[in-house]
């Protein structure tokens, strides 16, 4: 069944490698330039007290002018697997519908299903792995940013395509290729709609869903407000200015009151702008008062658990799908 | 299904299977397939392209030229067993077994040429029509078939019924 | 053994039954034609015995028992469909290797072999090939597998006369060789007598004719008389089409058995298209069933 999938599929599969491997020369070229900057940073001793501060400044500055390669592979990345699903995943079983073959090939010696799981499990363990790959390089290709606090692997960014996320992503994508394929029988409809439906996805993730999922189960302390802190924060805890732990997401934030009510949104902006606003000290002045900021946080050891939920969450669908294509298949002809 | 399965040589087909006559199928003649088949390895026989001990043809290079379906083959073979004429040998093919009794094609012509100038040219004359012509010599055939006794071979007798 | 049965077999497609109420039980070793006119449901039969189509009432099996479509059946019956569908993209030598992976077991070296002898390049791109070259690969490809039932929708369609005879007749000697049998549809039934033995006539979603082919002939005939004694004749014979005249009525007829028919009748013989046809005129007219099919509507499946 390796030679059939390969007969069939090795163009698109060139194509889709091809992608994947002009994004990651891309990377490669600016890879060294950005991650000397990383090791400059690092000798200096950046943000501690006593590294020299105009070096630090200078490199996060320059870094800054580079953030726009990342997010510009950042969103290559998130559209790597909407073309795996439309281009791999839609033809699939699509094709063999609208030019008739499936009248030759699922009356031959396999039945359909197997034939159906085979491909599919070969497919989705090459490109799987390659994104796997991709995400791994693009995880190291940020760690600078990350490091100067431009940019968190929290944040939906670079969240969604890590060497887990990126690979779950694609293989969730196939699955909704393959499933639309055998659903429309038409090549076109199906590459439409499973654009659209991964498309959306992808998109609802990056703008909610991962904040959603990031929020379950979060821990609460008691610290001093940085920034507007109060309502949804989400945004990762800066070293050396909050008082969270290091490296960990800020969910939300809100203030207590002397009777220990939680303040209204309104209250909250008055103790803002009349309270605290003026005085150096906030914590000080809030401890005076008897007022508490709380925040809800993950802490960074949690990265990989919430990484791996997605992951699991994504795979999950994606079987499900699959089991739902083998179903149409056994059906439909 | 009973096929006259021919072992292929082991490395292919080698060499080609020869066959001494070729068949040809008339399909506007309303004459039976098998029948044809029959009587043109009969005639084949009679003017001594086949001998005693030949091969007839594989049924499968015979429907493979002629796209016809194997079991008429089959019949028209089982019908020459039963003529006594060939016999199928399980695994090696159909085989003449009859003595034929052979006619020179020259003798033939001058059989014909007796016939043309001589008894139907009378018959013409006479006034007879064709359907006259067939209707008296079918029954005077008849009646020498029955003259001649046992010294007329079972073929023969055969071809005679069909004819009436 | 049977190459194949159908058990009150039925298959709708919304409120249009494609097929239905067919009862059929074919015996092996024959070429079998299904004939009708189109959209008469003999794809539908044929998907149905091959597994590609569920039936919605009543079941398929093919040879002796097995459920049409399952594993056993799948490795055993070779399909060629309507316009032999084949990987256009791929070379012949490509569409060998993707039949050979697909199956059990496949005779990679009879397939080169034919297609060699029928002048087919390996090296040839399959979307290149004719018509008839494409129809030739692909029958090749289904003999290949060795198969005991060998399926093939509307074969000769798109052929040009030559490419239909020399693909009969590829088809005629691999059944000779092989013992196979086989079965096809066509619109067409003057190319039919050459090649089968067997015939099934289908018109409108129901069968009309299931029988060996010498039985059917012998069991009808053309009539000719009076027009005066045809009540007289229908007490005798089925009569399946009357041409009525002022005095002489000529009708076809399906005798019971020895009976006499009566002096007045002249019997004469009637041809294979004239019969398809004058049952297909009508489409309710009686079918038959060889004697080996009578219990066929109640008959529980050997397994």
């Amino acid at each position: 069944m390796i030679r059939v999938t390969w007969l069939q599929h090795r163009f698109m599969v060139f194509g889709i490698l091809g992608l994947f491997g002009g994004l990651a020369i891309y990377m490669l070229a600016t890879y060294p330039a950005i991650h000397s900057l990383h090791a400059q940073w690092v000798t200096n001793g950046c943000p501690t007290r006593g590294a020299n501060e105009s070096t630090c400044m200078a490199v996060q500055s320059r870094l800054l002018d580079s953030e726009i390669n990342l997010t510009a592979i950042d969103i290559v990345l998130h559209v790597i697997p909407v073309v795996v699903g439309m281009f791999l995943g839609a033809p699939l079983i699509a094709r063999e519908f609208e030019s008739g073959t499936y009248r030759f090939t699922w009356t031959q010696g396999m039945p359909r299903v197997l034939w159906f799981a085979l491909k599919f499990t070969l497919l989705a363990a090459v490109v799987v792995t390659a994104a796997c790959l991709l995400g791994l390089f693009a995880t190291s290709y940020s760690v600078p940013f990350n490091a100067v606090s431009l940019m968190s692997h929290w944040q939906t960014g670079e969240f969604d395509v890590t060497g887990l996320t990126l690979g779950a992503w694609t293989l969730f994508s196939l699955a909704l290729g393959v499933f639309f394929g055998a659903l429309t029988k038409r090549v076109v409809s199906a590459m439409a709609v499973t654009g659209a439906v991964a498309g959306a996805a992808i998109i609802a993730a990056y703008w909610k869903l991962d904040f959603q999922l990031l929020a379950l189960g979060a821990k609460v302390m008691k610290t001093v407000p940085s920034g507007s802190g109060y309502g949804p924060l989400n945004q990762f805890a800066q070293p050396g200015i909050s008082k969270a732990p290091a490296g960990s997401w800020l969910v939300k934030g809100w203030y207590t009151g002397p009777n220990g009510n939680v303040l209204t949104t309104h209250a909250e902006k008055m103790l803002t702008i009349h309270g605290f606003g003026e005085s150096k000290t906030p914590g000080v002045w809030l401890a005076q008062h008897h007022y508490s900021y709380w925040v809800s946080y993950q802490p960074s050891s949690r990265f990989w658990y919430f990484e791996g939920t997605e992951t699991v969450i994504l795979v999950a669908l994606a079987l499900a799908l699959a089991w739902g294509t083998s179903a149409l298949i056994r059906k439909r002809a | 299904m009973i096929i006259d399965k021919v072992p292929d040589l082991p490395y292919g087909d080698a060499v080609e299977f020869v066959s001494f006559i070729s068949f040809r199928l008339d399909v506007k003649s309303g004459v039976p397939t098998y029948l044809q088949l029959v009587h043109q390895v009969e005639h084949a026989l009679r003017l001594g392209y086949l001998q005693l001990g030949d091969q007839l043809p594989r049924v499968k290079d015979v429907v493979g030229s002629l796209s016809i379906n194997p079991n008429t083959v089959i019949k028209a073979y089982a019908d020459l067993e039963r003529k006594g004429i060939a016999v199928g040998r399980p695994g090696r093919g159909t085989f003449i077994v009859a003595e034929p009794h052979t006619i020179g094609l020259a003798q033939l012509n001058a059989l014909r040429q007796s016939l043309l100038r001589g008894w139907l040219a009378e018959a013409r004359v006479a006034g007879l029509d064709e359907n006259d012509i067939v209707a008296l010599f079918a029954s005077t055939l008849q009646e020498f078939i029955a003259g001649a006794g046992s010294a007329t071979d079972s073929g023969k007798v055969k071809r005679a019924e069909e004819i009436a | 053994m049977n190459a194949f049965d159908a058990s009150d077999l039925g298959k709708r497609y919304g409120k249009r039954w494609a097929l239905q109420g067919c009862s059929l039980s074919v015996p092996a070793g024959h070429v079998v034609a299904i004939v009708g006119p189109n959209g008469a449901g003999k794809t539908t039969l044929l998907h149905c015995l091959i597994g590609l189509v569920e039936a919605s009432t009543g079941g398929a099996f093919v040879l002796d028992g097995l459920s049409a479509g399952s594993p056993d059946a799948l490795d055993r019956v070779a399909f060629v469909a309507q316009d032999a569908p084949l990987y256009k993209y791929l070379s012949v030598a490509q569409m060998i290797e993707v039949t050979r992976n697909l199956n059990r077991n496949f005779d990679t070296t009879l397939a080169r072999r034919r297609l060699d002898d029928l002048g087919i390049r390996l090296d040839q791109g399959v979307g290149k090939l004719s018509g008839g070259q494409q129809a030739q690969l692909a029958l090749a490809l289904a003999l290949a597998r060795h198969p005991e039932l060998l399926v093939l929708d509307e074969p000769l369609a798109r052929l040009d006369p030559l490419a239909r005879y020399e693909f009969m007749g590829v088809l005629m000697a691999a059944t000779a060789e092989e013992g196979l049998s086989v079965v096809f549809s066509s619109h067409v039934v003057s190319e039919l007598e050459r090649v089968a033995d067997y015939l099934i006539v289908i018109n409108s979603g129901r069968v009309q004719i299931a029988s060996e082919i010498d039985e059917l002939m012998n069991r009808h005939a053309f009539l000719t008389g009076p027009v005066e004694d045809l009540d007289r004749l229908s007490g005798t014979v089925d009569i399946v089409q009357t041409y009525r005249a002022d005095r002489q009525a000529r009708v076809l007829v399906r005798t019971r058995g020895a009976t006499s028919i009566g002096e007045n009748w002249e019997s004469s013989s009637v041809s294979l298209e004239e019969l398809v046809l004058a049952y297909l005129r009508d489409p309710h007219s009686s079918a038959l069933r060889s004697s080996n099919d009578v219990v066929s509507h109640v008959r529980g499946v050997r397994s």
